[in-house]
């Protein structure tokens, strides 16, 4: 990477702080990518120019790191993650179940839902590749054997910012980082290494498997005994099953019946509200430790 | 003029940064419009860069183009995300995977439309420059 390439990118990337951070990763990105393509096809099409003319020239088409952030800022504005837009705020009542219109909040519970096979994807991968890279390291395949798995789990986190934005709406990486070539071998083993974010993502694949396990099993309990009580009086009076069988046989009274199934309703509604909440919160995770910006 | 008058190089730096401002504000709309385009144009899908060259053909001699080539990645990224475009990424043989556009069926409607405004707006230009003499 030659210095005024470098240069540039240490601008547009004070340029861009304050932006999202994943913003700035792909904005980086994608000028990195561009500066360095750029200069190859130059230097192979025009051997007799210098690597510095041809990397001044190719920057002043870029545009001013200013104005290039200001792009990227202004086209932030149009693309927000699918689910991100606050709808109509409501008060009260209304807002307690207006809850089971919010598409996001139901995109929450599905994450919730498929985070058990996501975590134990993750979490096997993570760990097996770790170990096996790890023992291997006394003979120099473990080398590269470590590299090509952090290069894995940099993609796996990739995926996961992919599902993350599409479900629970936090803005994350639109393109995966990219390993700078011309450093050499070396250069590029030590850059995975040393990138802090490469460490972060390993840690929230490890951590995804004991989350997922907890989502899962919290979410699947309280849809099952929410859909449970709702279709109480069907149980009942049609199939002739009891409410319960343990500790004993209870069948409702029928007065009862009607305020079973809307406690079942409002357990529905309080799990749609805690979904969209653990959303939140998973979505920021995701956005510390995936994000390199 | 009534302003006090400028010394020579204030007036160069006061029109440089005009000329900027205004390049600047010229070619927010114009990018979507001249990716469309180009993209509708060509049967291959491409990558960011080689959008970037063929945008400059035929105008060698400009050394600083209209729209900068930083301006095009949100703006491709933008467009696919309201489909108008779609991607594909391909491994490259020489650095990072590349991101490789091309336009929808949606994109060619919305193409049609917006070379209609583009059209009647120069229309509009065009006769109120009419009336301004070329020095």
């Amino acid at each position: 990477m030659i210095k005024l390439i470098e240069d540039y990118l240490n601008a547009f990337r004070e340029e861009l702080k304050g932006s999202d951070r994943a913003t700035v990763q792909d904005a980086l990105s994608d000028a990195e990518d561009h500066l360095s393509t750029a200069l190859d096809i130059e230097l192979s099409e025009h051997p007799d120019e210098s690597s510095e003319e041809a990397a001044k020239n190719i920057i002043s088409k870029y545009g001013d790191p200013e104005e290039v952030a200001e792009h990227y800022r202004k086209v932030e504005k149009y693309t927000t993650p699918a689910f991100s837009g606050e709808i109509r705020k409501r008060k009260g009542l209304a807002a307690f179940f207006g809850i089971i219109s919010d598409p996001s909040a139901w995109a929450a519970l599905l994450y919730m839902i498929f985070s058990l096979a996501t975590g134990i994807i993750y979490f096997t991968w993570a760990v097996t590749g770790f170990s096996l890279s790890a023992s291997l390291l006394v003979l120099i395949i473990g080398v590269p054997l470590a590299w090509l798995f952090f290069l894995s789990f940099r993609g796996l986190a990739f995926v996961e910012g992919r599902i993350v934005e599409a479900l629970l709406g936090a803005r994350m990486p639109r393109r995966a980082i990219f390993i700078r070539k011309g450093d050499g071998w070396w250069g590029s083993i030590k850059g995975i290494f040393s990138t802090g974010s490469t460490w972060s993502s390993f840690i929230y694949l490890i951590l995804m498997l004991p989350l997922g396990v907890l989502y899962f099993s919290v979410f699947i309990t309280l849809v099952s005994v929410s859909l449970a009580l709702i279709a109480d009086p069907i149980f009942e009076l049609v199939l002739d099953i009891p409410l319960f069988d343990f500790p004993g046989v209870w069948w409702t009274p029928v007065w009862l019946m009607p305020f079973v199934v809307i406690a079942g309703a409002c357990l529905f509604i309080s799990t749609l509200h805690l979904a969209k909440l653990t959303g939140k919160l998973q979505g920021k995770l995701a956005r510390a430790m995936l994000v390199s910006g | 003029m009534k302003n006090p008058p400028l010394s020579g190089e204030e007036t160069e730096d006061l029109a440089e940064t005009t000329d900027r401002k205004f390049r600047k504000e010229l070619s927010a709309g114009i990018t979507s419009l001249a990716l469309l385009s180009v993209l509708n144009n060509t049967e291959e899908p491409m990558y960011g860069y080689q959008i970037a060259k063929l945008m400059e053909e035929g105008d060698e001699r400009q050394t600083v183009p209209l729209i900068k080539h930083g301006a095009l990645y949100p703006v491709l990224r933008s467009l696919e995300g309201n489909g108008l475009l779609a991607s594909r990424v391909e491994p490259s043989v020489s650095g990072p995977p590349r991101r490789y556009y091309r336009i929808t069926g949606n994109g060619r409607e919305t193409l049609k439309r917006w070379v209609d405004i583009w059209i009647r707006t120069c229309r509009l230009i065009d006769r109120i420059l009419g009336g301004v003499p070329n020095d």
